[in-house]
């Protein structure tokens, strides 16, 4: 079946997370990606990252499904030559090194323009390729301590919390995959490539709701609110007897609905709780709201809390456990848990794609290639003899990986 | 010129998941429309901060570059107008709840059979599909559901919330690539498509670590605060005697470096600590050495030794504080917006540095209804007809 990025070939130079999740979406969706992987590191980092066992890492086989696999030592005239070569033939090269590291190795946007006007060369790291950070490598905490996200995340007596995904390395990487496409389509127009430079520490800056305006309007920046919002009560989460659950009740006839379910007859029509304002105001603290809600909750399960709910429309859900996610009717109805056979660990579960497009199939994902498992291909398509790949091979230029399997 | 510069967005989006996708499209160029409420607008309008005229800061923050016309839904006349600009439109965006449009008599049958051409987009919870696709969702209700709570906070705490919304955010940023590669697809090959995008999926796709962890070696796991102590260490937060310090190795050739920053190259060939496996292992131990140390050390003098060995950190900053950071100010990411609705303010820049197509902020958020007069003419609606729609509140204009 087709796909939208066929044709669309990506010299991919990032490692680990950031930019590699961008360049999986871009798989996802048909481009090749050749990830151009150092031999002498054994490659990825990723590649021997939890989780994993003695055959292989899951996190690879995730991050890097779809993708191409070619070895060449990029600190080489001659690796540098065939890295040349191969973005000649390229629609768009990546990367997540720090600033001047491509240039260093003469493969940077002005070396890559020569051989090949229209090629879109795109870079994806912590800080940017720009300013006082720009030498300075950059992780997804740094990146969520430097622009905010970690001093507006957990409880109010408690500290700035990390978000439990790497969040900021996601917005990176969904942005970075954003500019490419839509660089793809300014080529169309312009009939020329170009430089781009994402940061994720900028992209999850454009993210902290009403932070910045705070900042800006009113020189200060609210406090943590934990699991509560300042303008909805209840909005909370709750632990119970097997698990957790959140639920929301924001307008007044939701309420009224939520104290029918909930049994609440006394408090339903109570002055103190009349207002979404009000549930706030009285909602902490000892006889408030949330210990009320606390004291109904702690003896139901999630299940039988949200069974309690559902019939009244409350904004609530259970949260799933990975092996409910994965039996989960919704889940498993999106093709969001898929299963790939990867070359390395076999059969394996991992999330699906997040986009869902009319008419393009989001179960037709390949397994991440083995190291080095392109490198001959890619040589001899480039129009390299048997005798200079085994040259190059000796010398180390290449590594030629288990070939096709 | 911008990337996406010659393709129009009806965009019906309220709240944040969607105006923050539309507000994407339009600084990279999109000419976006956004439908509000006529007379009340859209409800982000009243979401806090205010100035002293009681105008939203949140609406100015997340509805740069867009236009807006205000027309009521309910209305046949404001059905009208909207099936008109289904023909001239490349997307539809919208984030109401399953089947609203429809119901409202302008779902995707309805646009389709007008624009074959055309790409209609639903942000939602659930999603289009599946038993769940009619719920309600609120951010903490799918960060809750998806396993991303249960993954956030520490071991020894409650689940916890991300105080941004990501779900919402994280949600609309996912359609932005869906619509961008259904624009680049269109021009290729004509199709329309629809595009479905849920809150529910893109959040559950992001707890990898949870998911694999189960899938490949059957093992649940929970959150591990700001640490990550079964994969990477050091990866953590330290407090110092002044501030607090976020600081990560991402790969096993840093950690001879982070030795040396932090001036103990004796934990280099420690045979507890020399590889990344062992560091895991001894994670305590690893944690209990730097937490003494660090709390002697001063922040600038840490950040500093870090950044000249190249290892990944950063202060903690408050966002008031990232706002005067001079890396955020050296990449632009602080601009000042003089507003239609709330005057001068500071706003975030544009996180996409292109070379030649840079996003810019061309007008600033709209006033209710400001481009209802010029959008209806150009559709050959008259002033008479316009005016009697304006005292019918069929469509309104600003005051």
């Amino acid at each position: 079946m087709a796909k939208i990025l066929d044709g669309i070939r990506i010299i991919d130079f990032t490692q680990g997370h950031t930019g590699s999740y961008g360049t999986m979406l871009l798989a996802d969706f048909g481009a090749e990606v050749i990830k151009v992987e150092d031999p002498k590191s054994g490659g990825d980092v990723m590649r021997s990252s939890f989780p994993k066992n003695d055959k292989g890492s899951a996190y690879h086989a995730y991050m890097n499904r779809g993708k191409k696999s070619i070895c060449i030592d990029r600190e080489s005239p001659e690796g540098q030559e065939l890295i040349m070569k191969l973005i000649e033939t390229a629609d768009v090269v990546c990367d997540g090194f720090v600033a001047g590291e491509m240039e260093r190795c003469n493969i940077g946007y002005e070396d890559a323009c020569k051989v090949n006007p229209g090629i879109i060369y795109a870079s994806n790291t912590g800080f940017g390729k720009t300013g006082p950070l720009s030498n300075t490598a950059g992780c997804d905490i740094a990146s969520e301590a430097l622009c905010g996200l970690m001093e507006t995340t957990g409880f109010p007596d408690g500290e700035p919390t990390a978000h439990g995904s790497r969040i900021a390395d996601q917005f990176g990487g969904v942005f970075f995959a954003f500019s490419i496409v839509a660089a793809l389509i300014a080529r169309d127009e312009m009939g020329e490539g170009q430089q781009v430079d994402v940061a994720t520490a900028d992209c999850m800056f454009t993210a902290l709701e009403d932070c910045v305006a705070e900042a800006s309007m009113c020189g200060i920046t609210m406090h943590r609110e934990g699991n509560g919002s300042r303008a909805i009560a209840p909005y909370d989460t709750f632990e119970v007897k097997d698990g957790i659950l959140s639920t929301a009740v924001s307008t007044n006839s939701q309420w009224k609905k939520f104290c029918e379910a909930m049994g609440f007859d006394d408090i339903a029509d109570d002055p103190k709780y009349s207002t979404n304002e009000l549930r706030g105001e009285n909602y902490y603290g000892e006889n408030g709201l949330r210990e009320l809600i606390v004291s109904k909750f702690e003896n139901m399960t999630k299940w039988e809390i949200e069974k309690m709910l559902r019939p009244y429309n409350i904004p609530s859900g259970p949260g799933f456990t990975v092996p409910e996610a994965f039996e989960s009717e919704q889940l498993t109805d999106r093709h969001m848990v898929i299963e790939v056979e990867d070359k390395a660990l076999g059969k394996i579960k991992m999330p699906g794609v997040p986009i869902k497009i009319s008419g393009i199939s989001d179960t037709d994902i390949n397994s991440a290639p083995l190291l080095g498992e392109d490198t001959e291909d890619l040589l001899k398509q480039a129009g390299y003899s048997d005798e200079e790949i085994e040259a190059m091979k000796d010398s180390d230029v290449i590594m030629c990986g288990r070939g096709n399997m | 010129m911008r990337p996406l510069e010659g393709i129009t967005v009806l965009d019906f989006t309220q709240a944040f998941s969607g105006p923050y996708c539309a507000m994407n499209l339009a600084d990279n160029g999109a000419r976006v429309i956004k439908v509000e409420r006529a007379v009340d607008g859209e409800q982000s309008r009243y979401w806090t901060p205010y100035t002293e005229d009681e105008q939203s800061g949140y609406f100015a923050l997340y509805n740069r570059n867009k236009e807006c016309l205000a027309v009521d839904l309910s209305e046949p006349e404001g059905k009208e107008i909207i099936k008109k600009l289904f023909a001239e439109v490349d997307v539809v965006l919208e984030n109401f709840k399953y089947g609203t449009m429809d119901k409202l008599g302008i779902g995707y049958e309805v646009a389709k059979e007008i624009n074959p051409e055309i790409i209609f987009a639903s942000i939602t919870g659930f999603g289009q599909t599946g038993p769940l696709k009619k719920n309600t969702a609120y951010d903490n209700v799918i960060e809750c559901m998806c396993g991303f709570m249960e993954m956030t906070g520490y071991p020894d705490g409650p689940p916890m919330r991300s105080g941004a919304s990501v779900g919402d955010s994280y949600t609309g940023l996912t359609m932005l690539l869906a619509i961008a590669l259904a624009c680049y697809d269109k021009k290729r090959t004509g199709k329309g498509r629809r595009l479905d995008v849920a809150m529910l999926d893109t959040m559950f796709a992001t707890i990898e670590d949870a998911i694999l962890s189960y899938s490949l070696n059957g093992v649940e796991i929970s959150r591990s605060g700001n640490a990550k102590p079964r994969e990477i260490v050091p990866y953590d937060v330290y407090k110092c005697e002044d501030g607090t310090v976020a600081v990560g190795i991402t790969e096993e050739s840093m950690w001879p470096d982070f030795c040396k920053a932090v001036g103990m190259q004796e934990l280099e060939n420690d045979p507890r600590f020399c590889t990344n496996d062992l560091r895991c292992e001894h994670f305590d131990e690893f944690t209990e050495i730097m937490q003494d140390f660090m709390k002697k050390q001063k922040q600038d003098d840490m950040l500093e030794k870090f950044q000249k060995n190249n290892i990944p950190a950063a202060p903690i900053l408050l966002p008031l504080k990232t706002m005067e950071h001079p890396q955020m100010l050296a990449r632009d990411m602080v601009i000042e917006i003089d507003d239609a609705n709330v005057g001068k303010f500071r706003a975030f820049g544009h996180p996409i540095k292109y070379s030649k197509t840079p996003c810019i902020v061309k007008k600033s958020s709209p006033k209710l209804g400001e481009s209802t007069y010029d959008i209806l003419t150009s559709l050959g609606y008259s002033d008479d007809v316009i005016k009697k729609y304006i005292e019918e509140e069929i469509v309104s204009v600003p005051e």
